[in-house]
């Protein structure tokens, strides 16, 4: 038996923790969350990159957090993070890599801010894979999603997504 | 005698950024993707500190930790947990197998480096 989770402001809980991670561990403060006219040019323009998902189990909680990163803004925050650019054979590795910790993070930043609100929940291991994005996972859509964002650094895109059931 | 920091975390962006950032110091960066690698890298390179991340494939970082611990030569090896998991029960776990710190992802450069800085000497390199 599921159910959509009630978190008051889920909405405000996942800006507060995207804009954390981005910026304390890249160095990115100018973020912009996206306004609906901006939604179709990001999803396009997202095609095709690796979607990296966590899944997050817990007492009485469970679900996910799934995000999928520009490519451009990807190479940005590579470079922040490793100190060079990335040579293009390993490019497709680090993209995908970078995809599973960005989620790490974001999952690690919600399952805090659940804990204060008296959930506990664990993290898993971040999954990737190309092709569909966060937005396409029918079965979470089926179930309800809490927050699926889009945030713009520099006209790059960035999709986030957290879904959150309580189970019995 | 040269300083030797173990990364452990099955991120290679990780490993690198941390690889990064003490190359300015007079120390050796070793790393391991996960738990078991972590354990061999600790008996072949013997190193001083470990900056160990909690969720991992293989064996994660509270199973090698308490590998470590049931080994009468590591278990005061120096430990400094770097992991997105801020579950209070990690937490207590991992304090009562005697970590030195608890870091939370994402992670300040400036903030990691003085934990390590607490544990052992960090020199920095002379820039030509």
């Amino acid at each position: 038996m599921t159910s959509v989770l009630t978190i008051p402001d889920l909405e405000a809980l996942a800006a507060k923790a995207v804009i954390d991670v981005l910026k304390t561990q890249f160095k990115i403060e100018h973020l912009q969350h996206g306004e609906e006219v901006a939604v179709a040019d990001a999803a396009a323009s997202l095609a095709g990159l690796p979607v990296a998902r966590m899944p997050l189990h817990g007492t009485g909680v469970e679900g996910s957090v799934s995000v999928r990163i520009g490519s451009v803004l990807a190479a940005r925050m590579l470079e922040t993070m490793v100190g060079q650019p990335i040579p293009p054979e390993e490019l497709d590795a680090a993209l995908e890599d970078l995809a599973r910790e960005l989620c790490n993070m974001l999952a690690g930043r919600l399952s805090a801010y659940l804990a204060e609100m008296g959930h506990s929940v664990e993290i898993g291991i971040p999954e990737s894979s190309s092709g569909a994005g966060p937005s396409t996972d029918e079965t979470l859509q089926a179930e309800g999603s809490a927050y699926h964002g889009f945030w713009w650094c520099d006209l790059q895109p960035l999709e986030v997504r957290f879904d959150l059931r309580t189970i019995s | 005698m040269t300083v030797k920091i173990l990364s452990v975390d099955d991120s290679s962006l990780i490993r690198m950024a941390i690889a990064r950032l003490f190359a300015r110091y007079e120390c050796e960066v070793v790393s391991a993707a996960d738990g078991e690698k972590g354990l061999a890298a600790v008996e072949q390179h013997k190193p001083s500190v470990i900056i160990l991340d909690y969720n991992m494939p293989v064996l994660d970082g509270i199973g090698m930790l308490r590998r470590l611990r049931d080994n009468p030569e590591t278990k005061r090896l120096p430990v400094i947990m770097l992991t997105a998991n801020s579950s209070p029960e990690t937490i207590a776990t991992v304090a009562r197998l005697g970590v030195r710190d608890y870091i939370t992802k994402p992670f300040d450069d400036a903030m990691l480096v003085s934990k390590v800085a607490k544990v052992v000497s960090l020199v920095p390199r002379a820039t030509a």
